[in-house]
Parts: C-alpha cells; sequence; structure tokens
C-alpha cells in the first residue's frame, strides 16, 4: 500500500510534468522542499503567483513584460526606427546582453514547425504586420530567427511577407563561432561563413 | 585499418564476448544460428551506427538483458590504422526514455520491445554525435540478401548507397539527415494543406532547403556512380570471362540537363542541378497537393543495373532479365568495386565482413572473392562449411569455431 501522503505524490508529479524533470529529479526537489525552511516553499510559491498574475504580455513587441507596453518600448533612448525578430523572450536576453543593440524588438513565440503542427498563424506574425503599417517610421527589420531548420523557414516566410512593403531586411550573420576552430567548423557553416565574408 | 578487439555485452545473443582480432583473414566457422552474423553485425553498427538490415535497433539488444534493471546493450572495439594511430569505438544502445509530457499509459508503450533506442556514442573516451562517428572505421559488408540490391526495391539501393557515401564522406551524412528533416516538415505541411486552405508562400519557405540539400545529395550520387563504373569496368568482365560489361545508371528524380557531363565544371552541373529541382518542384506542385507528398527529390531515386552482352551487344536492365546468378554476381562487383571506392577516397584499407556468401557462389567468382579478402588488411568471414575456402586462405587465415555465444580458436 502506498503511505505517501497525497500532498507529496502531488508535488512530485507537478514537477515531473515539467520540461527537463525526470521521475527521479521530481522526487528530489519534492524531499529537498519537504525539509527546507518554511519561508523557502512559501517563497517558491509565491514566485509562482507572481508569474502567473503579474506578468503580462507587451501589445507592441509581444515580449513578456511586467508592464504593458514594456519597458524597451517605452524607452526614448532606443531606436525606434529598428525592429529586431527573435522566436523567444530568451533571445531578447541573449541580444540585450551584447549592448550592441539599441532599436526595438518583436518576439514571434516560436518557429514554424509543421511536424509540430505550427504554422505561421500559430505565431505573433500578424501582430508584426499591424505594427509595421502603423508605425511608418520603421527603416529596418532584422531578422534574427535562429540558423535552423525551422529559424530558416520562418526567416523565409517573413522576408516575402515584408519585402513588398518596401521596408529593409536584414538576417543576423552565420559563421563562425569566436573562439572556435576553423579545423572543426562543419561545412555548412565554413559555406555560409565564406558567403558572408567581409573585406578588411 | 583492422579492428585489435571487439567486445559485446548483452548484444543479440552475447551475454558477454571478449575477442582479441589479428589483421589478414579471420574465418568464423559455426552452425546456423549460433551467432556469426551478430558478431559482424556489431562491426557493421560500430562503423554505422545502423543495424546491418533495416530492421528495428531494438533487436540489437540480447532477450536475456531485459533482467538487467534496464536492458542494454554495449559493443566496444579498438581499431588500428595503416600510420599506427589507434581508435576505440563504442556504443552503448539503451531503451529510449519515455517523454515527460507523454501521458503515463503511452510511456508503457514506448518501452515494448520494437520500441526505439538511445544510442550513446564514445570515440576516444569522448561522447560523438552518430554523425560525426561516420567514417572513423570503414566497412564493406557482404550478405546473402545483397541480391535484393539487385532485385529488390529502389529503397534498398537508396540506403546501400547512403550508407556507403556516408562513410566517405561525413558532409553526406549531414546533408541527407537535413533533407530528410526538411521532407518531414514539408509532408507533413502538404498533409495539413488536405485539412485547409493552401497557401503557396508556407510550401515555398521550404523548397529552398529542400532543393539546397538535395542537390548535394543528388550531386555526390551522380558523382558516386560514376566513380563505381570506371572501377566496375575493370571489376565485372573479369568475374564473368569477359561475356558480360555492368554500368550502373542512376536515375536521379531530378532529370539531369541534357549536357554532357564531363563538359561542364562541378560547380556549373550542381547549379544545373539546382536549376532543374526548383523546375521540377514548380511543376509537380499540383500534382504533390493531391499526393500529399513530396514528389520530387533525391528519396524517389533509383540505381539500375544495366548488363551488356559482349557478344552481341545488347543492353538489358538487370532487374528483369538477370537470372538469379547473374544477379549475384552483379552484387559481388558492386561490393568489390565499394572496396576499391573506400580504399581510393579515404586512404585506407576498410575491413571487409563477408556473411556466409561464398557458399553462394561458383567456383570462378568464389575466386575472385578469395583474391579480394586475402588482399584486404583485414576480412572477417563467416562460414557454415570450410570447405568453401581453399587450403591456400585457409592456410593463412585465423579460425574460430562459433557455438551458442562462445568462440574457441
Amino acid at each position: 500500500m502506498d503511505t505517501t501522503p497525497r500532498a507529496v505524490t502531488r508535488l512530485i508529479e507537478e514537477f515531473h510534468r515539467l520540461p527537463g524533470v525526470g521521475p527521479k529529479t521530481a522526487q528530489r526537489l519534492t524531499f529537498y522542499l519537504l525539509r527546507a525552511p518554511k519561508t523557502q516553499a512559501h517563497a517558491l510559491a509565491e514566485a509562482l503567483v507572481q508569474l502567473k498574475d503579474h506578468i503580462v504580455t507587451c501589445a507592441l513587441c509581444q515580449n513578456i513584460a511586467e508592464e504593458n507596453p514594456c519597458a524597451i518600448c517605452r524607452d526614448d533612448a532606443r531606436d525606434r526606427t529598428l525592429i529586431c525578430v527573435v522566436e523567444e523572450p530568451l533571445d531578447v536576453l541573449a541580444i540585450e546582453r551584447t549592448r550592441e543593440y539599441h532599436g526595438l524588438y518583436h518576439v514571434l513565440h516560436g518557429a514554424i514547425s509543421p511536424v509540430e503542427g505550427i504554422g505561421p498563424e500559430d505565431l505573433r506574425i500578424g501582430e508584426l504586420l499591424t505594427r509595421l503599417r502603423r508605425e511608418p517610421g520603421i527603416a529596418e527589420i532584422v531578422l534574427a530567427t535562429n540558423p535552423n531548420l525551422e529559424g530558416e523557414a520562418t526567416a523565409l516566410y517573413l522576408e516575402r511577407l515584408i519585402k513588398p512593403l518596401g521596408i529593409k531586411l536584414t538576417r543576423l550573420a552565420r559563421g563562425l563561432p569566436v573562439g572556435g576552430d576553423l579545423e572543426y567548423a562543419d561545412e555548412v557553416t565554413l559555406t555560409r561563413a565564406l558567403e558572408g565574408r567581409r573585406e578588411v | 585499418m583492422w579492428l585489435t578487439r571487439l567486445a559485446l555485452t548483452h548484444f543479440r545473443n552475447y551475454a558477454r564476448l571478449e575477442l582479441d582480432l589479428t589483421p589478414g583473414v579471420t574465418l568464423l566457422h559455426g552452425n546456423n544460428a549460433c551467432g556469426k552474423t551478430s558478431l559482424l553485425e556489431a562491426i557493421f553498427y560500430l562503423a554505422t551506427s545502423r543495424s546491418a538490415h533495416a530492421g528495428s535497433d531494438r533487436e540489437l539488444i540480447r532477450w536475456g538483458a531485459t533482467v538487467e534493471p534496464i536492458p542494454f546493450a554495449r559493443v566496444e572495439t579498438d581499431l588500428e590504422r595503416g600510420n599506427g594511430a589507434r581508435t576505440q569505438i563504442e556504443i552503448v544502445l539503451l531503451p529510449a526514455e519515455e517523454k515527460n509530457s507523454a501521458p503515463a499509459g503511452e510511456a508503457d508503450a514506448a518501452r515494448k520491445p520494437n520500441g526505439r533506442v538511445t544510442k550513446r556514442i564514445k570515440v576516444n573516451g569522448a561522447p560523438k554525435r552518430a554523425l560525426d562517428l561516420l567514417g572513423e572505421l570503414t566497412v564493406v559488408l557482404f550478405l546473402p540478401e545483397d541480391l535484393d540490391l539487385v532485385f529488390g526495391s529502389p529503397s534498398h539501393r537508396r540506403r546501400y548507397l547512403d550508407i556507403t557515401l556516408s562513410q566517405i564522406d561525413p558532409r553526406y551524412g549531414r546533408t541527407l539527415l537535413r533533407y530528410n528533416q526538411v521532407l518531414e516538415q514539408r509532408n507533413s505541411l502538404l498533409r495539413e494543406f488536405r485539412e485547409r486552405a493552401v497557401d503557396p508562400h508556407e510550401l515555398a519557405i521550404w523548397d529552398r532547403q529542400l532543393i539546397e540539400a538535395g542537390t548535394y545529395v543528388i550531386a555526390r550520387r551522380t558523382e558516386t556512380v560514376e566513380r563505381y563504373n570506371n572501377l566496375i569496368a575493370d571489376i565485372h568482365p573479369r568475374l564473368t570471362d569477359q561475356r558480360e560489361i555492368l554500368r550502373l545508371a542512376y536515375q536521379p528524380s531530378v532529370p539531369p540537363e541534357n549536357v554532357a557531363p564531363t563538359a561542364v565544371g562541378k560547380e556549373l552541373r550542381i547549379a544545373g542541378i539546382a536549376r532543374r529541382f526548383a523546375h521540377e518542384i514548380e511543376a509537380m506542385r499540383p500534382r504533390e497537393l493531391g499526393a500529399a507528398t513530396t514528389l520530387v527529390g533525391p528519396h524517389r531515386d533509383d540505381l539500375r543495373f544495366m548488363i551488356e552482352r559482349a557478344a552481341d551487344g545488347q543492353m538489358v536492365d538487370a532487374i528483369t532479365y538477370a537470372s538469379r546468378g547473374q544477379g549475384r554476381t552483379i552484387a559481388l562487383s558492386l561490393k568489390l568495386a565499394e572496396v576499391a571506392l573506400m580504399r581510393a577516397e579515404t586512404g585506407e584499407d576498410p575491413v571487409l565482413l563477408l556473411d556466409d556468401v561464398m557458399s553462394e557462389l561458383d567456383a570462378p567468382r568464389r575466386a575472385a572473392l578469395a583474391q579480394a579478402v586475402m588482399d584486404a588488411a583485414q576480412a572477417i568471414i563467416t562460414t557454415t562449411d570450410l570447405a568453401d575456402f581453399s587450403p591456400d586462405l585457409i592456410e593463412r587465415a585465423r579460425v574460430w569455431h562459433v557455438c551458442d555465444g562462445e568462440i574457441l580458436e
């Protein structure tokens, strides 16, 4: 007979539903929290509630934010003629870390993948087009989707939609990673790097 | 190159086996169904991380292994190259882990036999992807089923070309994988179009990647078939007492442009294939929407064997006109050409694996195969009857007796 208290099995099940968490890890996390001070467990619960209750989607860039519009979209210091299109909110963080980009963003929340049943209508592409129509001052769109099959297809789809609008369209360069070795680069990457070579 | 050690754990019918190997000829002698073929299969798996027979990898794990907490199989080998470099390869097969998101009921289904397996590959102790394993160990496998290459469906021949090319050109393996992924996406979309409005833009975004990867696959296959033909021009007449000439005819589903292949440079040829590919895809669009699957591309190629009788110059397609005996000779010519091709492309002798093929051949062809075996850096051969081999070969070979998962010298 299974005598494990219901509250314990329930939390194990909830953890197990998270991506990357197997049954063992779910148990370990649960028993860790069981022994942890009450304040820590409450802080976690509180954080979870906050996550769902206080996070909104920015109506402009579709990124997750605390306020609508988000801090980036409200920032007057940013270049409002420039929009960088990314797949996920985490990609915004990655580009922000460079401190090299000072324009605005647009988050698609995914990439086109028929195998997973994700079509253009499941992404925030309509919102992007509305935005482009409403804000006539946009001078350049940077397509920063991932350089994989789905990211490439998504970029190509956007290219076909945006090109007729007459806005300058650029794609992130693909090539060799900094600090990498030429001899370990695969042929596709090297080919792309050769295609995108620049005069020095 | 040659293997110096082979170790199996829970692989097929072997609970545990540790075998020291030497360059030259090794004969594995034993009755049917006692585990000779499994040894060759293990070596083939170490070279390609694919099963020699187009079946489930799950079947490679020994039945008895289910008593282990987690059923698994392990194959390991040490190999040495002509230049003295040593490499160690290890592959562990585990039943695929259940997906986190899958409800409890579905997880059980995944654990049943014939389910998927996870492969953990290590080269010199470092984890590698299956694609990066290719080319470390090159092998040519001779099977009685090679006859299917001649008489079977086109998929047999494509699989054969793909495995051979992946062994000599790592880029081919990677490009083929990418091609298949694009194909899967594109076919999913075509199926979706049965239930909703067709958006030509959505289809077109996959075409460019399909053409890019597919063009490389077609170009490489074309090139390789030409090289096969150069080699077979010497091999096949010798095997048939100069009575037959064999030509491989590659039939890509994207027809080549009407230019003599030798007259144009490689770059131009590739551009030509891409152009034709784009054109065909455009032309096939209405039919593709009807069929809900991609109808143009290297996944629909074929390779045919054309035999020309030296006596009257008559040319026939082997698939309809060859006898079984002729088919065996064609398969043998193909494999011997593959040995030469690998040697030329990689600068290294491939390991020859022969699974009971001598008994199928008549004396002159046996002699030709025996010669290839003795020329190889290493050949590992299974047989039920040592009388199939010349005393000369047996003299030079190391003979092992295989019996119910055990091996005795």
